[in-house]
């Protein structure tokens, strides 16, 4: 891997931009809902955080592979 | 043909659940993976057959046969909103190949008969289709999603109430955490957050376009097409619904919704977008 690669900054800060509103926002839209039904307020957004994490690291390697 | 056989591996289970098949209590959304797999197999089709594009038993039938199966197998579940979206995005693919508008526009008006058969056919999406029209007719019943929705636009003003302090997701919203989210978004960020979100997807638009353009062969141009236009058709159809500008459908904000499938194959379907963003990138150095 001595080439460098550059892919498109833009596209990639786009992405995390709406990754990050998407946790912050999913937490606020359903703590409640999860407090009410599950008694547990984390629920979706741990799940949510997961899956991102999961995704980027999907991101990361589908990028790397030609 | 390896995306073939994804393709009806990943339709089986379609059939079986409605939406959702649930392993290790995660559900997952099998048409998310349907929808990928169309795309990708659609530009592999068109990239192969190009040449001879409006020969329409040569070039259309494979992709006809699978992404209809794939939609059909989508519809049954039922997913209308999925099953549009992804045929507005194979139909874009396939006129961006060079396929005569003629033969598009007929089939759009021979589809036309079919969809108000669908339409009207089911009954909750006559309803949804009457409430679009107007939802103050029943404010408590149907029109109750769509006002919900505006009025937590509305509050939210231009920097709205603050994080956590919007109350419209306290039970008046529906799914206030998947398909409504961009309201909640609305409510508590206001017109700045709000603007923040589209403008991502305007950027995802603009820098997908635009390395379809530069990509280094056709498989790559076509692919990185169908992937942006999948991601920002359904941001714009999402943001439609909650500002009630088409009918109620559930299709969920790509890359912002609750749900796990859905994220994870659009950062895979960005992941691929990017890694053709890159041959471009040496394209052009070595050039």
């Amino acid at each position: 891997m001595a080439r460098k690669l550059s892919s498109d900054k833009w596209l990639f800060v786009a992405t995390l931009v709406l990754l990050c509103t998407s946790v912050v926002m999913v937490y606020s839209a359903s703590a409640l809902v999860a407090l009410e039904r599950y008694q547990q307020p984390y629920l979706f957004v741990t799940r949510q955080l997961m899956w991102a994490c999961l995704g980027v690291a999907v991101l990361s390697i589908v990028m790397r592979i030609d | 043909m390896v995306v073939l056989l994804i393709a009806v591996l990943f339709a089986r289970p379609i059939n079986n659940a409605r939406r959702w098949i649930g392993i290790g209590g995660f559900g997952i959304q099998p048409s998310e993976l349907a929808k990928l797999a169309a795309i990708i197999f659609t530009a592999l089709v068109l990239e192969r057959r190009r040449h001879r594009i409006n020969e329409v038993g040569y070039s259309l039938l494979p992709i006809g046969v699978i992404v209809g199966g794939l939609v059909g197998l989508i519809m049954l579940e039922p997913d209308f909103g999925t099953s549009v979206s992804l045929l507005a995005v194979i139909g874009a693919m396939v006129f961006a190949a060079g396929f005569s508008y003629r033969y598009l526009f007929g089939a759009l008006l021979l589809a036309l008969p079919a969809l108000y058969v669908i339409l009207m056919q089911a009954d909750y999406r006559r309803r949804r289709l009457l409430t679009f029209m107007d939802p103050w007719a029943d404010p408590l019943g149907d029109g109750f999603q769509i006002i919900q929705s505006l009025i937590a636009v509305g509050t939210g003003g231009v920097f709205g109430k603050g994080l956590m302090a919007g109350v419209q997701k306290l039970f008046y919203l529906p799914e206030p955490f998947t398909d409504f989210i961009f309201a909640v978004i609305s409510e508590e960020t206001g017109l700045i957050g709000a603007s923040v979100v589209v403008l991502c997807f305007c950027v995802i638009g603009w820098r997908g376009l635009r390395t379809s353009m530069r990509a280094p062969d056709a498989f790559g141009a076509y692919l990185a097409l169908g992937i942006t236009l999948m991601l920002v058709l359904q941001a714009f159809f999402n943001i439609s619904v909650v500002l009630g500008l088409v009918p109620t459908k559930g299709i969920p904000l790509p890359l912002v919704s609750n749900g796990g499938s859905s994220m994870l194959m659009n950062l895979l379907a960005v992941g691929v977008l990017l890694n053709i963003s890159q041959h471009q990138q040496m394209e052009t150095g070595a050039a």
